[in-house]
């Protein structure tokens, strides 16, 4: 790969803000939920989350749009979320997924067929661009029981939706 | 005039023996270091003898030196106590008057005769040797004082003569081989040169020398990674000992079986480990046995190259053993096997897996270039000094002559290599001076001790936008200048080639921009400081030992000191003249960063508008990570040419026509409200820079506000924009804190006043207070400041720090200069690119 610097460049601030931004300074959000929240069955549904873990550069609000991530520098970010469904033994279905400005992604990571007793985790993680502006990334949950009734998620001391990503590499 | 005393010795008949008075009406004349970037030079001396009889003149057999000097004399000049010179005589040239005769009896001599005598350093011989550095495993392995055999198979082996291959044991017996043997094919053995290659029906072997030695060992190097291997076990070695017994080394694709056969061919010992033979480019092999009693103990031990570790087993068998007698090998494991490196020891006491043994196979990749160059210096008995350990990780050393091998490593460095001027080592390698505090050896001042000529030159010379960096048998990468005033579009293209051997080549294109920068460096040249000892006897003792690579300085020519790196020096030196000329390059691309003293660039970061020559207050872009400190305060920047020093800046996005942060003072600043109370400025606390805005609240009064005054200090505003007003407050104790923002019409009439939110400090630490609004219709202009409410106490101190008025855009900021700091005043037009004087740069 090309090296962008050699020895006698001058260093610039903006080289060095950017080792900053990569290293001390690297945007992280990580936010878990702590108010349960109404799942209706079989519609995919953005996770709300009303409190912060972390959230290095405003990436997320907890008062508007709290369903969403939208990182503020370019760049790849790597995302990562789990849902909690509340025990219930007529799962058919409870699926996590990540989406960009409301289209879910394809995720390397899958779900598991859902047990017939205790409550349920499913995980989703990937990695995706940002243009640092407009776009926003949601984790969210789908539930289909036998019963079609809408299922709140669970929200028990740490087992609780979780949703967090990372800054990876510029774009 | 000074008088100087001039020591000049030949060395005759095994003592130093002063010639200083015989020296004709000239001047000694010496030389050392560079002329040019690039090209290493011996030193050299020139001067001249009146001989009249011809005394120093070699051929002459009436001379008491007769048989005594001549050629490759050593000679060495003092001047003042101080060496100048050392090294030997390369040439004699005798020079008469036409009308010249000398009397041999009578000593009466009619005309003149005298002796021009060239001296040069170690270097030159250096240079001209063909003498080659082995490679280094041929280097270790020689070294091995108990060698029974060792048959290199390196290289070209065309001299041992036919189907033969040397054997560097003195009185040793060649080896021999059929055909099928390749010499010189494969240079994939890092610490070789290449070696044979074999086909299918190659048979090859030697025959050990004599010894009384019974315990032993056998070694070589061999290559599988173009043999077609499969589970079929194929013998690759035998080796026979003097009692008739054999032993052998067979590989499979997946195993490693070792043998021991009677004379009888009765089979003694065998066994079998797992063994993957293509997991490395060479495998080198070793067995090892020695014999206690009726035991014989043995060690088959392997090495893939590259590998931090070595493998092998202990094993023994009931026996006899006996000295080394023969060994043989075949090509029948299939065409493709490569081997070399074959040898035998007498006794074990040798560690072939020694990290000596280890590095060699391996080229000593790894080695800084100081190391490899004292390593090679070593081996060749060259005296030497290193001046700081390298920059440069080498790669694998090859086989080449001495002085290729030290060029490289000077090459690889971008160090220096000159002679050195007094006794003890004789040569110098001066690594890169980016990896020393290289401190000013000789600060000068022009028109008191730089004498003429002085001049600055702009040319191409040294010049190159197009840069290609090559490794030694290996890849290379171009790096290519496409900014500035250096461009192919402009100047046209100038290529230059630079060789090297790094270890690792994916720094190629870093060395390649290191380069291009090295040779890009914009603005004069002063290719030569001539220092006229006569008018400034005190420099002598200096001016006399700098040498290449040292840092000099000038100031007094240019608005701003030249700094220029020494490369080359020459003295011109009689009884009652001493001049020493410094040979100069520019030093600024070897400036490098230093953690906390040297000062990073903005980019690309220009004047928003024409300022005059006397503005004080400027504004130049910024963006979120490319802006100018506001805490580092003060420091210089260049813009146009014009040095000028930072002594406040604003946020980005702030400074109207003040800056806030104080550092020039409270001037421009009032207290609004708080009778008594006073404003000013103090170096007790800041929050950025060194100075704050001080209140002391005196009478307890209600409020106590601080505003940017009315008159040249408002700030202008963009009516229905968003500003933010920041202020940071320190005061030991609680207080209650406000403010205001007034805004004011274009022909200054008020409009009206927004508030800042009532809050409260955090007590003994800077606290950050942050209120947003926007700037109503017709506003454009704004006065803006904090207040101290809620009756603070008597005496209280309240410290104000960087309070700004910031736009949203944030994409200018306002800086407080001091003008004309290096002389030069003009007005600066709008658009000029603003960088920090002096900036560090990346390191080599």
């Amino acid at each position: 790969m090309p090296y962008p610097y050699g020895g006698g460049d001058i260093i610039y601030a903006v080289d060095i803000n950017a080792i900053y931004e990569a290293s001390v300074d690297r945007p992280a959000c990580i936010l878990q939920q702590t108010v349960s929240q109404s799942i209706p069955d079989n519609t995919t549904t953005a996770i709300t989350f009303t409190t912060e873990t972390l959230d290095t550069h405003g990436f997320h609000s907890t008062s508007s749009n709290t369903t969403r991530i939208t990182p503020t520098v370019a760049g790849w970010y790597r995302f990562h979320g789990v849902v909690w469904a509340p025990s219930l033994g007529t799962y058919a279905t409870v699926v996590a997924g990540i989406s960009k400005n409301g289209t879910t992604q394809t995720s390397p990571e899958r779900h598991a067929t859902p047990p017939t007793s205790g409550s349920f985790t499913d995980t989703v993680g990937g990695t995706y661009s940002a243009n640092g502006t407009t776009d926003y990334f949601e984790l969210t949950m789908l539930q289909d029981n036998t019963a079609n009734s809408a299922q709140n998620t669970l929200v028990s001391g740490s087992n609780a939706c979780y949703f967090e990503c990372v800054f990876e590499r510029g774009l | 005039m000074s008088a100087y005393t001039i020591l000049l010795e030949l060395y005759v008949n095994g003592a130093w023996t002063s010639v200083s008075d015989v020296l004709a009406e000239t001047e000694v004349q010496v030389s050392r270091g560079y002329t040019d970037e690039g090209t290493i030079k011996p030193s050299t001396m020139n001067w001249a003898f009146l001989d009249q009889a011809g005394t120093y003149d070699p051929d002459n057999p009436y001379s008491p030196y007769y048989g005594l000097i001549g050629r490759n004399t050593q000679c060495r000049l003092s001047v003042n106590g101080n060496y100048d010179f050392q090294g030997e005589i390369s040439k004699w040239t005798p020079e008469t008057t036409e009308n010249f005769s000398y009397n041999q009896t009578t000593g009466v001599a009619t005309g003149r005769r005298i002796m021009r005598v060239e001296a040069t350093g170690i270097l030159r011989r250096i240079m001209d040797w063909t003498q080659t550095v082995e490679s280094p495993l041929h280097n270790q392995i020689k070294g091995y004082s108990t060698l029974t055999g060792y048959w290199p198979i390196e290289g070209d082996e065309s001299g041992s003569g036919g189907e033969t291959f040397s054997n560097t044991v003195s009185g040793g017996k060649l080896g021999y081989a059929t055909s099928g043997v390749t010499f010189g094919a494969d240079d994939g053995l890092t610490g070789s040169d290449a070696v044979a290659s074999l086909d299918a029906t190659a048979n090859y072997g030697g025959t050990f020398a004599s010894t009384s030695t019974s315990g032993w060992q056998f070694s070589w190097a061999m290559s599988f990674t173009d043999v077609s291997l499969s589970a079929t076990t194929y013998e690759i070695m035998r080796w026979r000992t003097t009692n008739g017994y054999s032993w052998s080394f067979a590989i499979s694709n997946a195993s490693f079986t070792y043998n021991v056969f009677d004379a009888g061919g009765n089979l003694l010992k065998t066994n079998t480990l797992v063994f993957a033979p293509q997991q490395a480019e060479y495998v080198i092999f070793r067995m090892k046995a020695s014999v206690s009693g009726g035991t014989i103990t043995f060690e088959p031990a392997y090495y893939f190259m590259g590998a931090s570790v070595t493998s092998g087993v202990t094993d023994t068998f009931s026996g006899s053993l006996t000295r080394l007698a023969s060994w043989s090998g075949t090509g029948a494991i299939g065409a493709g096997l490569k081997v070399g490196h074959v040898f035998g020891l007498a006794g074990t006491s040798d560690n072939l897996f020694s990290s000596d043994q280890i590095q060699a196979v391996n080229g000593f990749a790894g080695e800084l270039t100081s190391a490899r160059f004292a390593r090679i210096c070593t081996l060749a008995g060259i005296p030497y000094t290193v001046s700081t350990a390298g920059t440069a990780v080498m790669g694998p050393q090859r086989t080449d002559t001495v002085f290729n091998q030290l060029k490289e490593c000077v090459d690889t460095e971008d160090g220096m290599l000159f002679d050195r001027r007094s006794a003890g080592p004789m040569i110098y390698f001066a690594t890169n001076p980016t990896v020393r505090a290289n401190s000013v050896a000789m600060a000068l001042t022009y028109g008191t001790n730089v004498g003429t000529p002085f001049t600055k030159v702009i040319d191409g010379l040294d010049v190159a936008n197009t840069v290609t960096v090559t490794q030694r048998d290996g890849p290379s990468a171009t790096a290519q200048l496409t900014t500035g005033l250096l461009t192919a579009s402009i100047i046209g293209e100038v290529k230059e080639t630079v060789n090297v051997n790094v270890q690792d080549t994916s720094l190629l294109p870093s060395l390649a921009k290191y380069w291009l920068n090295r040779l890009s460096v914009l603005g004069a040249r002063y290719p030569q400081v001539v220092i006229d000892i006569d008018a400034n006897p005190s420099l002598d003792a200096t001016a006399t030992v700098r040498g290449p690579s040292d840092l000099i300085t000038v100031t007094g020519y240019r608005e701003e000191t030249i700094y220029l790196m020494v490369i080359g020096v020459q003295t011109s030196t009689g009884t009652h003249r001493r001049k020493v000329t410094l040979l100069t390059v520019p030093y600024d691309v070897f400036r490098y960063g230093v953690y906390d003293t040297a000062r990073m660039d903005a980019q690309a970061l220009t004047t928003v508008a024409s300022y005059g020559s006397s503005t004080t207050l400027i504004r130049t872009t910024c963006a979120s990570d490319n802006f100018w400190s506001k805490n580092a305060v003060p420091y210089d920047i260049v813009i146009s040419g014009e040095r000028m020093t930072v002594v406040d800046a604003s946020s980005p996005g702030g400074g109207g026509n003040d800056v806030g942060g104080f550092e020039a003072g409270v001037a421009g600043w009032t207290l609004t409200a708080g009778g008594t109370s006073t404003l000013t400025s103090s170096t007790a606390q800041k929050h950025s820079g060194q100075k704050s805005a001080l209140i002391t609240v005196a009478s307890s009064p209600a409020t106590v506000s601080m505003r940017s005054a009315t008159g040249s200090y408002r700030q202008g505003v963009v009516a229905g924009g968003t500003y933010s007003l920041v202020f940071w407050v320190y005061c030991a104790s609680v207080v209650n804190l406000g403010g205001a923002i007034n805004w004011y019409d274009s022909s200054t009439a008020f409009i009206s006043s927004g508030g800042v939110t009532a809050t409260t400090n955090t007590a003994g630490v800077w606290t950050k207070v942050t209120t947003s609004v926007v700037a109503p219709a017709l506003a454009t202009q704004a006065m803006f400041g904090p207040s101290v409410t809620g009756s603070p106490a008597n005496g209280t101190l309240v410290y104000f720090d960087d309070v700004e008025l910031l736009d949203s855009s944030g994409t200018t900021q306002m800086l407080s200069v001091t003008r004309a700091v290096n002389g030069i005043s003009k007005t600066l037009p709008s658009g000029s690119e603003a960088h920090v004087f002096n900036p560090g740069r990346y390191a080599k």
